[in-house]
């Protein structure tokens, strides 16, 4: 009788036990949502801390060996020696990220010739974009990086933000890095390293990245990698 | 023991529940207080779309007209920044957008693939008037 109530106390036991690990880790997993952390970014750095060997927070990497993963909407874009490189034209060319807090990194891109080119991100809708773009721009004044708003295809008149660029700048045929950090409602971009502009603004919350030409410009870009922000 | 007990507490076979120890009773007080925490979280996780919900209730209407930078009329596109309200001037730049949600809004004025934001105040059940509304005539964007 003793060893059945014992038994019994046993069960039960166990049985609190569980559901206090499981409210606790729901507890954990609804905290971290509502800070906006990704839990299967925090469960990749604990398998990786337990010898396991993967990439946490990657979203998208690309080095153009081929046009599976995007979506060629208007204008020119080819493969040349491994790079993609659009223009000259109003051209652009999506790929979706699932994701809405991220690193866009672009290691080589090149401007060639004419007004520009620009990097698109968290758009949706691509045939009739919404959206952003930083935008890589000799044209724009005496020369200066500037991010826009999309809005249903429409670019938006003024940009969000401006900034610009260092005196005697090198704007052609010259290898850039361009980072682009998108992070809750603000935006900054870097090119080599240096921040030069940061934009904020809230109306898109998510959505893919791509690439614009305009008028005259050609322009090339190759290994890019896009990772969450934890 | 306790004198109250039934015939059934003493029926051949039964085992009587054991009396909880201070073990289960910590326990117990545990998964009530981590149930009491997650049903808060659950609150603060969906309560920004229920308070979304509410705001959207309740629209108006805005009239205007689409200029070129002469004052002439123009015809364009008329756009509630992040609703589904999209319009079409008439042939003198005319427009009215009914069931714009109340509150502040952006009002796109779209023409030649550019557009201008103009802000707006929409109150419940009234008509705002923004008069005449200019739009870019030209494919290169304000610099």
């Amino acid at each position: 009788m003793q060893r059945t109530l014992r038994r019994k106390q046993l069960g039960q036991s166990i049985a609190e036990i569980g559901a206090i690990i499981g409210l606790g880790a729901l507890a954990v997993m609804l905290v971290l949502s509502n800070v906006g952390t990704s839990t299967s970014n925090d469960l990749c750095r604990v398998t990786n801390a337990m010898g396991a060997n993967e990439t946490c927070g990657s979203l998208f990497s690309e080095n153009f060996n081929s046009l599976d993963a995007w979506q060629h909407v208007r204008g020119r874009w080819d493969l040349k020696n491994g790079q993609l490189c659009g223009g000259p034209g109003e051209g652009r060319i999506f790929t979706s990220i699932d994701g809405n807090n991220y690193r866009v990194k672009i290691d080589k891109s090149m401007l060639h010739r004419g007004n520009g080119y620009g990097v698109f991100f968290r758009t949706q809708n691509v045939e009739k974009v919404s959206g952003y773009s930083f935008q890589y721009d000799p044209g724009y004044g005496a020369g200066e990086f500037v991010i826009r708003k999309w809005v249903n295809g429409y670019e938006i008149s003024r940009p969000i933000a401006r900034g610009r660029a260092p005196a005697n700048y090198d704007w052609y045929d010259t290898n850039r890095t361009i980072e682009l950090d998108v992070n809750g409602d603000t935006f900054t971009a870097y090119v080599d390293g240096e921040p030069v502009v940061t934009a904020t603004d809230s109306t898109y919350p998510e959505g893919g990245i791509g690439f614009r030409t305009w008028s005259n410009t050609r322009a090339c870009f190759d290994d890019i990698t896009v990772e969450a922000i934890p | 023991m306790s004198s109250n007990k039934s015939f059934k507490d003493f029926a051949p076979g039964a085992i009587p529940t054991p009396p909880p120890s201070p073990t289960q009773k910590r326990m117990r007080m545990a998964i009530i207080a981590l149930s009491a925490l997650v049903a808060f979280l659950l609150v603060v996780k969906v309560l920004p779309s229920i308070t979304d919900g509410f705001s959207a209730i309740g629209s108006g209407v805005i009239v205007g007209q689409v200029v070129d930078g002469y004052g002439r009329p123009l015809s364009a596109e008329l756009i509630v920044e992040r609703t589904d309200i999209i319009v079409q001037t008439d042939t003198d730049g005319r427009f009215e957008l009914r069931g714009v949600p109340r509150g502040a809004q952006i009002l796109l004025v779209a023409n030649d693939g550019i557009g201008v934001e103009y802000p707006v105040n929409i109150r419940f059940g009234q008509t705002v008037d923004v008069g005449a509304v200019q739009a870019e005539v030209t494919a290169i964007p304000a610099q």
